[in-house]
């Protein structure tokens, strides 16, 4: 217990920055039509408060934070943003985009500074992930419990699961991405008890989301398990493989005990869907992201402005607008900055991720000590990855915080070793 | 290499983002209520008083993409300001409103001033640009009324894009039957609406309007009212008679098809009544399982227990009660 309290005292100041900043995802709507306006709020607020603390903390910026590849990529990004103020309909909803841009870019300088001079344990910080998963997930998981005590689920239950970000979408995006990091606990805990924890905590989370029932996520959970099964096969880590496999096969049997009586509620069924344009959501993508590319052919340097997409988007699919419910997003964020601010930007922003894959691969193949953090750090940048493309986690803060922990993770994986694990 | 400490750029940047996020905020919180009160269609006063201190440009489109500015006029509106209205739609919109908010207002404001060519200008243009909006397809069906111009009005319904909202067909029949439009002018319209919203009680008593004229339907619902008394009071022959006379004047009313079977079922001329159960069931389809069950009884009568129960079936299907106990005693 001893060795776990000074394990604490050494990552006390990451835990403090990383709580203020995860805790975006708590918040309420405070009489808001959507609680990102106070997502937003809270963000820049407390961004302010850690660059104060930063100064006591005697953290300083430098040339080189912003020489990384990573950084010019977004500020180049950024610079086509600015660009696209010229050409914009509504100069006004820009400068709401870029102002929310602006603080997801401080934010993610923060979490990249705290990471680089404060070196949390990767054991540590999933903890600290492990617990926001822990109260994110109760948000569903409590009225998921509720509903089967009462009846049978039945799929239109689901949308009770949206949970903590009131959009089922997101929730089970930033549950799923969030899980990679309690399996390394699962894996690398020295602590039985913890390690127990963390086995309910995969069991429970899995369990949720097989209920909200999100193809995306779904399929990019299953896709990013196969290969990791294939990496443990490969390396001959079978102790490991039945350790990841046990937590999942047991929610499955848990899930499948629960709908045993409703056999229209099929995981297999729901997944293999995703590729099914007939089933109306995928057809409305489809149709969205040619939008989008319509957009783009129409002016692929310039776009529509930064933050326009949602007043121009009425126009491409106004032969379905019901009423006044428009589309809003292109459901795809690589698409949607392309049809706002060309196609050059867009491929800054794209470049960006491809940049966080390639430092991965350049660990991986260079034999990083540890190589369970970076199938951690690969899975939740896959699933956030597959996100971005099939919904719009970018100007979604409960989402876009953990992209940024992962970018403050993956810039600074060569201050990461043993010695600052638990023992 | 020199180290460049940024942080204090970096603080003013995020107070100047806070500042804007908190505008932002205090606007999303008064969007909560316009919301409210806008898909309601009931404006209150503290809302609109806030409203008139808001900075609509800021931000310039509502969550639900509506101009924020055309939300303004909207409130000066529905309090009567209709200078101001007119004002704030034509001065304080800086962009491109592709959802055509701020013309249907036009249009609706043009009306009410009876500037008739304004009016059909604007709403025409709000339906042309979003043709799955009852409330634009509405105020330019209002329109073709008041201009008497029925070419455009029977054309007007082929271009709705989301013709299964029924708040459609009714704009659309309410403005034929208010221009005497001849049912063969819009058979097609009425067929196609008779097939999507037979169970809405409203469109298929306009639609009965339409196909057999508002005297003769009316007179029918008389002589249908009149043959319930008859029959209540075991009058069974007079009532059949009624009951024949109402389905002449209104043959979609598949009641009283139904009410001369079951004339004949109570008279035991139990082969008559199964023609007329059959229309309703074959032709007229309400799916209400009324007359499959009294289709199934009258040929339990005749001794066909095989039709019998398989109108009994397909009457527990449409979950018609009484038909549960008769399945179980006849089929089972």
């Amino acid at each position: 217990m001893q060795n776990l309290i000074s394990f604490i005292k050494l990552n006390y100041k990451f835990a403090f920055i990383f709580s203020l900043l995860f805790y975006v995802t708590l918040l309420d709507y405070h009489s808001s039509v959507d609680k990102v306006s106070v997502q937003w709020i809270y963000l820049s607020a407390v961004s302010s408060i850690l660059l104060i603390y930063f100064y006591w903390l005697k953290i300083n910026f430098n040339v080189n934070d912003f020489n990384r590849p990573y950084f010019v990529s977004i500020l180049i990004f950024y610079f086509f943003s600015i660009l696209s103020f010229f050409y914009a309909d509504s100069i006004y909803e820009s400068i709401i985009s870029f102002s929310r841009l602006s603080i997801i870019f401080l934010a993610s300088l923060i979490l990249y500074k705290s990471v680089q001079i404060l070196k949390p344990s990767f054991l540590f910080i999933s903890y600290l992930v492990s617990i926001f998963l822990l109260f994110e997930s109760l948000y569903s998981l409590q009225p998921l419990l509720e509903i089967l005590s009462i009846t049978d689920f039945d799929p239109q239950f689901s949308t009770f699961l949206k949970g903590v970000t009131g959009n089922k979408n997101i929730t089970s995006a930033i549950l799923a991405i969030k899980i990679p990091f309690v399996f390394y606990i699962l894996l690398k805990s020295r602590y039985f008890l913890i390690r127990i924890l963390s086995f309910f905590l995969i069991v429970s989370t899995f369990f949720t989301l097989f209920f909200i029932s999100t193809r995306g996520v779904l399929l990019s959970c299953l896709f990013i398990y196969l290969f990791i099964f294939l990496v443990f096969i490969l390396k001959k880590k079978f102790i490991n493989l039945s350790i990841i496999s046990f937590p999942v096969i047991l929610s499955i049997i848990i899930f499948n005990v629960s709908i045993s009586s409703n056999n229209s509620y099929s995981l297999t069924e729901r997944v293999s869907s995703v590729a099914t344009p007939s089933e109306s959501s995928v057809s409305a993508r489809l149709r969205y992201y040619n939008h989008a590319l319509d957009q783009i052919k129409e002016a692929p340097f310039t776009g529509v402005g930064l933050g326009n997409w949602k007043i121009k988007s009425v126009f491409f699919d106004r032969q379905n607008i019901v009423g006044y419910t428009v589309p809003y997003n292109v459901h795809n964020d690589l698409l949607e900055f392309g049809a706002e601010i060309g196609i050059i930007g867009s491929l800054f922003y794209l470049f960006s991720f491809i940049l966080l894959f390639l430092i991965l691969f350049k660990f991986y193949r260079n034999g990083f000590f540890e190589y369970s953090i970076l199938l951690v750090l690969l899975s939740s940048l896959f699933i956030y990855f597959v996100d971005l493309n099939l919904n719009f986690p970018t100007y979604r803060p409960a989402a876009h915080i953990n992209l940024l922990l992962l970018v403050a993770i993956i810039l600074n994986l060569n201050n990461f070793s043993l010695q600052n694990e638990e023992n | 290499m020199k180290k460049i400490d940024i942080k204090f750029l970096f603080i003013i940047i995020l107070i100047l983002c806070l500042y804007l996020s908190f505008k932002i905020h205090k606007s999303y919180i008064l969007q909560a209520s316009i919301l409210t009160e806008i898909n309601s269609n009931e404006y209150t006063e503290n809302t609109y008083n806030r409203l008139k201190t808001t900075n609509t440009n800021f931000p310039s489109v509502s969550v639900t993409t509506l101009p924020m500015s055309g939300v303004l006029a909207r409130y000066h509106y529905a309090f009567g300001n209709i200078k101001q209205s007119l004002d704030v739609i034509n001065n304080q919109t800086s962009f491109k409103d592709y959802i055509y908010f701020n013309e249907n207002l036009k249009a609706i404001i043009y009306n009410e001033l009876n500037v008739r060519d304004s009016s059909y200008y604007y709403a025409k243009m709000a339906h042309i640009n979003l043709p799955g909006n009852a409330n634009h397809y509405e105020q330019y069906v209002k329109n073709l009324v008041a201009l008497k111009n029925s070419t455009e009005l029977i054309n007007s319904f082929d271009f709705v894009t989301f013709k299964k909202d029924f708040q459609f067909s009714k704009v659309f029949l309410s403005a034929c039957l208010a221009l005497n439009i001849s049912k063969n002018q819009i058979l097609e319209q009425l067929d196609f609406i008779e097939s999507y919203h037979i169970e809405n009680s409203e469109v298929r008593l306009m639609t009965e309007y339409l196909r057999y004229g508002i005297e003769n339907v009316q007179r029918s619902i008389q002589f249908s009212q009149l043959a319930d008394q008859n029959f209540d009071s075991g009058k069974i022959n007079e009532a059949l008679d009624l009951y024949i006379k109402a389905s002449k004047l209104n043959p979609s009313a598949y009641t009283n098809f139904e009410n001369i079977g079951f004339c004949y079922f109570k008279l035991e001329n139990y082969r008559e009544a199964i023609q007329y159960f059959l229309q309703v069931v074959e032709e007229l389809n309400p799916k209400t399982g009324k007359s499959e069950y009294l289709l199934g009884n009258a040929y339990f009568q005749l001794g066909n227990k095989k039709k019998a129960c398989t109108y009994l079936y397909r009457s527990t299907k449409l979950n018609f009660k009484a038909s549960f106990s008769d399945y179980s005693r006849i089929c089972k």
